[in-house]
């Protein structure tokens, strides 16, 4: 650690000065590395740093919601963070400013640890950035490899957090497609580390094509994406997992009961600390699933089921959940509204914005990305 | 098991002799070893003083069994036990840090150092400074280059 001597008056040796500092929020943080050279080779180490991120990650109370959206009425995206309290109340907090500019618009790749990652749709998706919106710090990620240009391909991109290294990574998936849209050959991946700041090439077997569309769900260190089978005979949907830190891809599988026709259908998400499938089926309506144990295909579970159309119109997505168990929706009318998945009551949270766009994130405090030099 | 209980004796730097239950003193991981090796004379705690360590055994005694409670309501009347104990002066505050974190009692150290940093939270460069004995060993420039850079911070 860099940390030189005692640290003053007080004599607070600076493993003493670490436990204390560790538990104020980032804001006071980036004040007090004001206080003197060595609280801010304290606050500014990488030992601190991933000290301060381990408590935060454990503290479940995290109840803050970032909302991102394109608006049509201020015809810019917008990013505003509300306080999600447990008996219904959502408030705004405050209005932030996204750090990059671009020609069209930002892609949500997806959020771990603090994080979030995006790509930029104009520049096929090949600029991606980081952001932390605690610290108001950012990166933007070198260029991957750029493929032969009369190689036609599609990337997706996934972030997450390796847990065992404190490490962020960003995977790049690229297929290949010939004629008809088919997939030629293997499907390659390229890691970046936050770390190194450096892409990579991995040599490792991807069991399944992944659609553009498809939506990765971040969870205990591992991403989930739904995907097509490459050995299966004939097409099989399945989850296919990706595991940050020993870099290897696994297959499970989808619920029995589910409308396996169309990867349009289906959402992976994460619900109370369990892998969630989101269903849209025209007959039933929106079908909530659960993993109830990771990684066994029979241990899914129908959660419940809400009607497809309500008094606002009809539910076009669902976003995620709220902290109290409420599914976070927007309607065919852009409109955000919150559902109560046991009474089927609709509460709406004056927020519009374009329904594609409307993303809700978790919205987790640390220092990552804070100096260039550091995580 | 024998039904007495079985009482380890301390003595702080001053000199001062208390007794606690030996339930108590294995919470302490500094001193596990000597109580479980089964020492009966008075264990030397050089670095704690008397008062420091009446208040140490005060809070361990009473959150003994009580922290792991799932019971609702004995959680609750735990915090606010919590609250009023921790109403001390700053010195003592830091001192009860340090004592808790040479007997490595991992629940007063956390719960001291979580109290410091809601105490300092708020507070302004200044005042921190003062708190810690902390001098400001920036030149101007380069402390205005570092609160340029957290100019956001004014709108919060």
């Amino acid at each position: 650690m860099e940390c030189e001597g005692a640290t003053g008056g007080r004599d607070v040796p600076c493993e003493i000065l670490l436990k204390i500092l560790v538990h104020l929020p980032v804001k006071s943080l980036i004040r007090f590395r004001c206080v003197g050279k060595s609280w801010k080779s304290l606050i500014e180490s990488a030992d601190f740093v991933s000290a301060h991120l381990d408590l935060n990650r454990r503290d479940e109370s995290h109840s803050r919601l970032l909302l991102m959206y394109y608006s049509l009425e201020s015809k810019k995206s917008r990013y505003r963070l509300y306080a999600d309290h447990g008996g219904g109340g959502f408030v705004e907090q405050l209005e932030l400013e996204f750090p990059f500019k671009s020609y069209d618009t930002y892609y949500y790749v997806g959020s771990c640890s603090g994080l979030i990652c995006f790509s930029d749709y104009l520049l096929n998706y090949l600029r991606i950035v980081l952001w932390n919106p605690s610290a108001r710090s950012h990166r933007l990620v070198p260029i991957p490899r750029i493929l032969d240009s009369d190689v036609s391909f599609y990337d997706v991109l996934s972030f997450g957090f390796d847990e065992k290294c404190g490490e962020y990574k960003v995977l790049r998936l690229i297929h290949v497609y010939g004629r008809h849209s088919a997939i030629v050959g293997q499907i390659e991946a390229e890691i970046y580390e936050v770390k190194t700041n450096l892409w990579r090439q991995v040599s490792v077997i991807v069991p399944c094509t992944v659609p553009h569309c498809s939506r990765q769900a971040f969870l205990n260190g591992f991403g989930h994406w739904i995907g097509f089978s490459r050995d299966a005979p004939h097409l099989k949907m399945v989850v296919m997992s990706f595991d940050f830190h020993g870099e290897t891809f696994r297959e499970m599988d989808l619920p029995d009961g589910a409308a396996l026709w169309s990867t349009y259908n289906l959402m992976m998400t994460v619900h109370r600390g369990s892998l969630c499938l989101i269903e849209k089926d025209v007959v039933s309506g929106l079908c909530i699933w659960i993993m109830n144990k990771y990684g066994i295909g029979s241990s899914w579970t129908k959660l419940f089921t809400i009607d497809l159309v309500g008094d606002l119109g009809r539910w076009e997505r669902v976003l995620g959940f709220r902290t109290n168990g409420e599914v976070l929706m927007v309607t065919e009318n852009d409109e955000l509204v919150s559902c109560d998945p046991e009474s089927g009551k609709i509460s709406r949270l004056g927020l519009h914005g374009i329904q594609i766009s409307l993303e809700a994130v978790q919205y987790m405090e640390c220092l990552s990305l804070l100096c260039p030099s550091i995580t | 098991m024998s039904s007495k209980k079985k009482v380890i004796t301390l003595r702080s730097s001053d000199g001062e002799i208390f007794e606690v239950e030996e339930a108590v003193a294995l919470e302490w991981l500094t001193i596990k070893p000597l109580v479980e090796s089964g020492c009966t004379d008075a264990i030397p705690l050089p670095q704690v003083t008397g008062n420091i360590l009446a208040k140490v055994i005060e809070y361990c005694k009473k959150h003994i069994g009580a922290s792991e409670s799932e019971d609702r309501k004995i959680l609750y009347e735990l915090e606010s036990w919590d609250a009023d104990f921790i109403k001390v002066d700053q010195g003592t505050l830091f001192d009860l840090i340090r004592a808790a974190d040479y007997l490595t009692i991992k629940t007063l150290f956390e719960f001291t150092c979580q109290t410091v940093a809601d105490t300092i939270k708020h507070k302004t460069i200044e005042e921190v400074r003062h708190i810690f004995r902390e001098s400001n060993d920036f030149t101007p420039e380069e402390e205005k280059e570092i609160r340029g850079k957290s100019w956001w911070l004014q709108g919060l």
